[in-house]
């Protein structure tokens, strides 16, 4: 069975096709959504997902969030003493993700359809796609995520041909995909987006309002300063941006120094402070419609995902950028992941998808950096010549032809890059390669230069001296981004080592983390209760008596809630 | 690919039909699949691809004239026969004459056929009279647009709960455009009339603020402004620079300018050259 995973900057999702249809996973919290969290616990077992995220304030340093953003990169982690690279963290979600899918459907999962940003480049997809195999899964497909909320509406669409739009607003990218249906052939015209504009920065915004409004004179500056402080506050600026979605105002309140720091926002403010991150929004939307040769108002219908989608200020801009209200009959936190499952459908040929076949595109211009000649005689490198050209239908192969430009030069060093500008210095560095080739004057020897690049969305590139029909082909090794299959075998004996918190404990854990991070931020009396309950609870605990432990559990739960309304995913 | 190839790869004769192709290459794909075959796959869509733009060549011959509905009741073809030289009229004047004469020739309309008063006025004669306008109204190549503002209050509609909203909520949404797109081309006009007054740093200051205002927000509207607004900037001589400066910075037109080229490539080319005579390298 594959299943179907929305790896998440802030929240995880798994789905399966069965019976003819997309059906969601939950967890062992019986949640749909798992937080993107990771953290050590305090017998230095891993957690995963809300228990981990109850810890953020408690144990900032033992906890971490949002490393999607860093994949593709080799930024380390710190958790306790322990060290983790941002595909070791994924890997540990996909791992959670794995155990309750495997829970759900009562066999072993051995391989996925995972999604990812359109916009991600090659790097963030290998570190995606190892994520996956250190979490011991093979990676059938990397699905674009617009593409795959495309899938999951595409399905229920009766009309023989129409075009939409999907405005994919996660918690930390924004995505926009061009989308034409006819006769089950759902393909991609144009996707554009930016890696690094989401729900996330909506909440950072917040707690630098608060940090600026009512911090600074409390003499509460760098928000890095004091970790515990600054997960309390993000916890806050989450509230406060659920609560401002269709509401006058909101409140976040901080304990700090013996002290209550509290600062109202009304909407009005909060629609002005976003204001720069809802302009950022235009310049995707403007490429994808020219890239796609389209116009606004040929689209029959605008698709939202992510689940930043949800703040009205963000359906108010949609509604007036395209002139019409997006649709509404799909939940934006689950549509990625019923498209991923769509998409494990497909690849498992289920009868039911006989009639479906889904195209996609890439997403950015690939090429290499050559040398212009900028008088007689004199060249410069830097120069970038596009490949493949953005937006081309993958999969698909293409090529260049290029010239020495040394006499006798007896090797040819090639860069490539992926981007949209003139120069190379502006665009991503992908990898390099150096290939012998005869010495000869300069311009004599040509080398042709093809790249493939498949439906994953990787890339490779082969190189041939015209002259002696040699070939060479690129390993990309240079990128520290990537980790090199010897890593990849040290990574999986050292994520081998973990000790995972027992799956069935997990609601438990939870549940006396969110006791623990509410007597963190609660005062007095209240405090006391909370710290009553919890010990009471955790005696329990010990007795290992389900009969005893569950009603116990959903009393404490109970009196939780009560505390500080029900607890929100 | 030579011109046959991509017919015969798709296993059709030459078609000026779009969705022709399409249904062609649906089918054919179903057994040749991206992930399965990468090869027969690329060259399959480039077939495609191919076969799309010739549809596009062969689609020049001008659409066959409407069918004569012979179900329909004698007095509505014969309201509708005394009804068409002036619709056609008004179609004329909006694509080839001036403002004054299209809104002069639909008030003569109004008057000839008593449709301003709604007590009096025949239904029958006002309903084809309002079809008639819908055709003047969204499908000829030109209007002016304080007719078209007229002849949507006149009918109301934009206005929610109106039987063509239900029936085509398409056109509406057409016209609702068209109002908005109507409004920032005015606002074109004012800024380039502020260059022309030689005040360009009131026209920039003016065009800073329409970047961040409501009318500007929707994709199409601005890409109809910014066209227009090079258009205009094109046909000075010299070219205002000041003002351009502050059009490439605020509409990104460095990053991006392939809707001004497509909107008016001579245009474009013009305003290209007289921006590099004066040394502008922004």
């Amino acid at each position: 069975m594959i299943i179907g995973i929305d790896l998440g900057t802030t929240n995880s999702l798994v789905a399966v096709w069965r019976d003819g249809q997309p059906v969601m996973i939950p967890n062992a919290l019986g949640h749909m959504l798992t937080p993107s969290v990771v953290g050590l616990d305090d017998n230095g077992e891993v957690l995963v997902g809300l228990a981990a995220r109850e810890r953020l304030i408690t144990h900032p340093q033992l906890t971490t969030s949002v490393f999607k953003r860093y994949m593709g990169s080799d930024r380390q982690t710190h958790l306790g003493s322990q060290s983790f690279r941002p595909e070791e963290l994924s890997a540990l979600v996909l791992k959670s993700l794995k155990a309750d899918a495997e829970r759900f459907l009562g066999e072993p999962v051995t391989e996925a359809v995972i999604t990812v940003p359109a916009y991600f480049s090659d790097a963030q997809r290998k570190a995606t796609k190892i994520a996956g195999q250190l979490a011991g899964l093979t990676v059938e497909r990397l699905v674009n995520e617009p593409t795959a909320a495309a899938l999951a509406y595409g399905l229920h669409q009766s009309e023989p041909e129409s075009r939409f739009l999907v405005f994919d607003l996660g918690g930390g990218t924004f995505d926009i995909s061009i989308l034409e249906l006819f006769d089950g052939v759902m393909e991609v015209r144009a996707s554009a987006g930016d890696n690094f504009l989401g729900g996330e920065d909506f909440t950072e915004l917040l707690i630098d309002g608060f940090v600026e409004e009512v911090g600074k004179h409390k003499g509460l500056g760098d928000k890095q300063a004091s970790p515990a402080l600054y997960q309390a506050l993000r916890k806050q600026a989450e509230q406060a941006k659920r609560a401002l979605t269709g509401s006058d105002g909101a409140a976040m309140e901080v304990q700090y120094q013996g002290e209550t720091l509290r600062w109202d926002i009304t909407d009005a403010d909060f629609q002005k402070r976003v204001e720069p991150l809802l302009k950022r929004l235009r310049e995707p939307i403007e490429r994808a419609l020219r890239d796609a040769r389209l116009k606004a108002i040929d689209l029959d219908q605008i698709v939202l995902a992510g689940g930043a989608t949800r703040k009205s200020v963000v359906r108010k801009l949609v509604a007036k950028l395209f002139g019409r209200m997006p649709a509404m009959n799909l939940n934006p936190d689950e549509v990625v992941a019923r498209g991923a499952a769509v998409m494990a459908g497909l690849k498992a040929r289920d009868v039911a998808l006989n009639e479906i076949v889904m195209t996609d595109v890439c997403p950015y211009t690939l090429g290499v950096e050559v040398s212009e000649q900028v008088s007689p005689g004199r060249f410069q490198p830097g120069f970038f010549l596009p490949i493949i050209e953005r937006n081309s239908v993958v999969p698909v192969s293409r090529e260049q032809t290029v010239n020495t430009v040394v006499d006798n030069q007896t090797a040819l060093h090639v860069n490539i890059f992926q981007g949209e500008s003139r120069l190379v210095k502006d665009n991503i560095f992908l990898g390099e390669i150096t290939i012998p080739v005869p010495p000869r004057p300069a311009g004599q020897v040509s080398v042709t230069i093809r790249f493939t690049y498949d439906v994953n969305g990787l890339l490779e590139a082969e190189m041939t001296v015209d002259e002696t029909g040699q070939k060479h082909r690129l390993v990309i090794e240079e990128n520290p981004g990537v980790l090199t299959q010897v890593q990849i075998e040290e990574k999986l004996a050292a994520l081998a080592k973990l000790k995972i918190h027992p799956r069935e404990l997990l609601p438990n854990a939870t549940l006396l983390a969110r006791a623990d991070r509410l007597y963190q931020q609660m005062l007095g009396e209240e405090r006391q209760w909370v710290a009553q309950e919890a010990a009471r609870f955790q005696a329990l605990l010990e007795g290992q008596d389900e009969a005893v432990i569950e009603p116990a559990r959903a009393e404490l739960k109970a009196f939780l809630d009560q505390i500080e309304g029900e607890s929100w995913l | 690919m030579s011109k046959q190839e991509c017919w015969q790869i798709l296993g059709i004769a030459p078609t000026p039909e779009g969705r022709d192709v399409k249904r062609a290459y649906a089918k054919l794909i179903k057994t040749t699949r991206p992930e399965d075959d990468p090869e027969a796959f690329q060259r399959l869509r480039n077939a495609f691809e191919d076969a799309l733009w010739a549809a596009d060549e062969l689609r020049r011959a001008p659409p066959p004239p409407e069918a004569i509905d012979a179900t329909r009741a004698g007095r509505e073809v014969e309201i509708e026969a005394m009804l068409r030289p002036h619709v056609e009229r008004l179609a004329e004047l909006n694509e080839q004459g001036t403002r004054d004469e299209a809104m002069a020739a639909l008030e003569a309309m109004l008057d000839q056929f008593a449709l301003r008063d709604p007590a009096t006025r025949d239904p029958l004669v006002w309903q084809l009279f309002e079809d008639g306008m819908l055709w003047v109204c969204c499908d000829i190549s030109a209007n002016h647009d304080d007719f078209l503002r007229v002849a949507v209050e006149m009918f109301g509609w934009t206005q929610p709960g109106h039987w063509l909203g239900e029936r085509d909520p398409k056109t509406v949404e057409w016209l609702r455009l068209r109002l908005r797109e109507a409004e920032a081309l005015e606002a074109v006009d004012q800024v380039l009339d502020l260059a022309e007054q030689g005040d360009e740093r009131e026209a920039s200051a003016m065009l800073r603020r329409l970047v961040d205002d409501d009318l500007l927000v929707n994709v199409d509207v601005r890409h109809l402004f910014e066209a227009e607004l090079m258009v205009g900037m094109s046909e000075f001589e010299p070219v205002p620079m000041h003002l351009s400066e502050s059009a490439f910075a605020l509409f990104g037109w460095k990053r991006d300018h392939r809707h001004l080229e497509e909107y008016h490539p001579d245009a474009w080319r013009e305003y290209q050259m007289r921006l590099a005579r004066l040394g502008a390298n922004w």
